[in-house]
């Protein structure tokens, strides 16, 4: 390490103890929520405990709605909002394409999303609300004066926050989940409730496509000339790691979300089909991506607010599993000379971890951060400092160090294995610099103190 | 098996029972006025519940428990009528003999299999079994192995896990001097020590102990302390008792339970992951006016209250689900008496409006 690089550091650690290091910034990217969870959500959830085990039932309610709202929504109106009256308490909330609206009273809590007009349901969305109806723990599909709705109530006998957290969740993922669907395999223009969603602007449309038609010819390109025989895993990493950053960096939503999350889980579930032939399918499906006009493209497009996350916290020990394993492959590829696919699999790793767990916020930002040095080129069309060129193959290592610090410290007095590892990484390439990363990562312990 | 051997052991099947308690199921058969099976069978329950072709589930009396020869004898209310009795073989059994194993597998009623004696007497512990190949599986226990004329050779009682095919049953001469013994007291709810083997009569036992060689009686205590729910469990049979449902005749586990309002069937189950859901299967799709049903129901789900109607595969159900920390007995009750009420009503609505066909109910469970 030369000097200059110290007295960098040096300088960067006295500019830290004078002026904190701000919170990270959620990512705005990916599924789910694109904010960070509420600073006193535990606090507020043990004050609607309190309130309802007093009897004070609308203050419950009110402490528990007031946890589930988000600091730095950067959405311009509320993902949640609450009113409450004398007697009773009303909210509303946001999830994707979800608007879910109840009411509390002293005697019971329900809530309902309006999801799509009744007469002109294909027979086979019935059949499936019936079907999930089954599925369903807490929320039922029912209809009522032409109007299909999914809805829950709840008796406030023995309330606990735990007991509105569940339901209202279930509610919520699964009002998104079939708004979604039916956008994806029928008419949407019979769904309900839609005012919340905000569209995307023509330049980012334009934008986003540009990228998309790019990568994809990139990645066709970049497999010509690989012997099919013994690259059907190289072939797969290529074409799993692209239909990952298409659905992480641009998030479609409805049809395209839909065939993105059918490849992908196609391509894991399918036990029986070759890798062959899973690569064909994705090919093809890269194809028809790659031969998609704008105008169905932006179709696939909205922005809206997740109260929560459709997935469940993993562990860190199987996020750690997955990175050794993945670094194994790296290995075996790097025996096998075979270095082209080293770059796409350290490329992968954090896409499939981003695409595939609920993940605490410090390592979601840190993910993201490895996802925004691989597609810098993105990143700066989109009015981003790029993290890194990949004409001069340099670092913004300054910017890296502070984003990852932003992303460890406001946790690191609550786990006690949660260390900024900035000064631990390899900047000498790429493929190295993921390594680094990686492994620094790998080793991160959220056991809290 | 020949024509003869099949059609003998036909007309058996009237003499084997199924035996059911809340910690699992098992097979016996008929001895003259007494049901034989494996004392593991019982879990060492005073009250099991029985049922045969002609006899519907009732609850029978285990009058004699014996974990040395792992057997029971269990006492039925109601007498169980057999044309053609089964008896105790007294031929020897050889090795390479045909034998026929007859139970309920899984709770797959009345499976019979055929094999041959592997070997005539092989110990395990103190006791000599019969090993032979004939398939047998959980759910087979305490029901008979027969011989080519349809006579009891044995008791099966326990097989080798992850073999292929290695039985074992408890011979019938065993069996015979069992039941000797205990006619001989002439009286009931007797035990037999494991350790010294003596007959106990239950009434001479004091805090479990043998009153001959001292031994703890770990089956004593099971039988004086019986079968007693807890929790959420307590909570629902406490609900049915309420609603005057037989719980003892509907309990298939500990956390199972099935009986019929009329014709209806309703089940309900509590799982591991703290659901209750009490369902009753209506009917099965019928191939006209599909929509107009799925419209139905739909339109029904926003009238009822706590009750809900959905499909799974081709059946339509009505259901109540609660998780267990949230159901109360007040309104636990409120909605399964408004399940009772409506199951039938709307299974006959269902079948009349939608010529919708009964439910097919699966043997598989």
């Amino acid at each position: 390490m030369d000097k200059g690089k110290n007295e960098v550091r040096l300088f960067d650690t006295f500019k830290t103890w004078l002026n904190p290091l701000p919170m990270h910034r959620a990512p705005q990217y990916g599924r789910g929520i694109h904010a960070l969870p509420n600073t006193d959500e535990r606090e507020l959830f043990e004050r609607s405990s309190a309130a309802f085990m007093d009897g004070d039932i609308l203050s419950g309610y009110e402490y528990f709605l007031s946890s589930l709202i988000h600091q730095k929504n950067t959405y311009p109106s509320p993902h949640l909002s609450i009113e409450r009256l004398e007697e009773s308490l009303h909210f509303s909330l946001t999830q994707g394409y979800a608007l879910i609206k109840g009411v509390a009273t002293l005697t019971s809590f329900e809530a309902h999303a309006d999801i799509a007009l009744s007469d002109k349901l294909h027979v086979a969305i019935k059949r499936r609300f019936l079907e999930r109806d089954f599925q369903l723990t807490y929320c039922r599909f029912s209809e009522s004066k032409g109007v299909v709705k999914l809805s829950i109530r709840l008796d406030n006998a023995t309330i606990t926050p735990q007991k509105i957290f569940y339901p209202l969740r279930e509610i919520a993922l699964n009002a998104d989940f079939e708004k979604e669907f039916i956008a994806g395999e029928f008419d949407e223009s019979l769904l309900l409730d839609t005012e919340h969603l905000l569209s995307v602007p023509r330049e980012k449309i334009e934008v986003n496509f540009t990228f998309m038609q790019q990568w994809i010819q990139e990645t066709k390109q970049s497999l010509i000339g690989l012997l099919s025989n013994d690259n059907t895993g190289m072939t797969s990493f290529s074409y799993l790691a692209l239909l990952l950053q298409i659905d992480y960096l641009l998030l479609p939503h409805k049809k395209m979300a839909k065939n993105i999350s059918e490849k992908i889980n196609g391509y894991f579930m399918d036990d029986e089909k070759l890798t062959e032939d899973k690569n064909v399918d994705l090919e093809q499906y890269l194809t028809e991506l790659e031969a998609m006009d704008i105008e169905s493209f932006a179709t696939q497009f909205y922005n809206s607010a997740y109260t929560f996350s459709p997935f469940e916290q993993a562990m860190h020990d199987e996020i750690s599993a997955f990175i050794e394993e993945s670094l194994g492959k790296v290995r075996w590829y790097k025996n096998n000379r075979s270095t082209y696919v080293i770059t796409v699999i350290y490329r992968y790793i954090s896409l499939y971890i981003l695409y595939n767990y609920g993940l605490h916020p410090s390592l979601r930002s840190l993910l993201h951060l490895h996802v925004e040095i691989y597609a810098s080129d993105f990143f700066k069309a989109a009015g981003e400092t790029p993290l890194y060129d990949p004409l001069s193959k340099s670092f913004k290592e300054n910017l890296i160090a502070q984003r990852i610090r932003e992303s460890i410290e406001p946790y690191m007095s609550r786990y006690k294995g949660l260390n900024d590892f900035s000064e631990h990484l390899n900047y000498s390439d790429l493929d190295h610099f993921s390594q680094s990363y990686y492994l620094q990562i790998k080793n991160l312990d959220y056991t809290e103190v | 098996m020949n024509t003869a051997t099949q059609k003998m052991v036909e007309q058996t099947i009237e003499s084997i029972v199924q035996i059911t308690n809340p910690y699992g199921s098992g097979s016996g058969f008929l001895i003259g006025e007494l049901i034989i099976t494996n004392s593991h069978v019982v879990s060492g329950l005073k009250e099991v519940l029985i049922s045969t072709k002609t006899l519907p589930k009732t609850i029978g009396t285990v009058i004699y428990d014996d974990p040395a020869f792992d057997l029971a004898f269990i006492r039925s209310p109601i007498s169980i009528e057999c044309k053609n009795p089964l008896v105790l073989s007294e031929i020897p059994v050889q090795d390479g003999n045909g034998v026929i194993a007859i139970g309920h597998p899984y709770g797959l009623n009345y499976s019979t299999t055929e094999g041959i004696v592997s070997k005539a007497s092989r110990l395990q512990g103190e006791v000599e079994y019969i090993q032979f190949d004939a398939a047998i599986n959980p759910g087979n226990s305490g029901g008979p192995l027969l011989n080519d004329s349809a006579e009891v050779i044995g008791v099966n009682t326990f097989i080798i896990q992850n073999s292929n095919n290695l039985g074992f049953a408890l011979p019938s001469y065993t069996l015979k001097e069992a039941l000797d013994q205990f006619r001989a007291l002439k009286t009931e709810d007797v035990i037999r020590c494991g350790s010294c083997k003596n007959l106990i009569v239950e009434s001479t036992i004091q805090n479990d102990y043998c009153p001959k060689c001292g031994t703890k009686l770990d089956v004593a205590k099971r039988r004086r302390e019986g079968y007693k729910p807890s929790g959420v469990v307590a909570l629902i049979e406490k609900i049915l008792e309420a609603l005057k449902i037989n719980v003892t005749l509907s309990r298939r586990s500990q956390r199972s339970w099935r009986f019929e309002i009329g014709t209806t069937r309703i089940d309900i189950n509590y799982y591991d992951n703290g659901i209750v859901i009490a369902d009753s299967a209506l009917c099965r799709i019928p191939q006209e006016n599909i929509e107009a049903l799925y419209d139905y129901l739909l339109g029904e789900n926003s009238a009822l209250e706590r009750l809900q109607f959905s499909i799974n595969e081709n059946t339509v159900y009505l259901s109540y689900v609660i998780v267990d920390s949230s159901l109360s007995e007040m309104h636990g009750t409120w909605a399964l008496r408004k399940l009772f009420d409506s199951a039938p009503r709307y299974q006959k609505f269902l079948s009349e409006k939608f010529k919708a066909p009964e439910p097919k109910f699966d043997e598989f469970e």
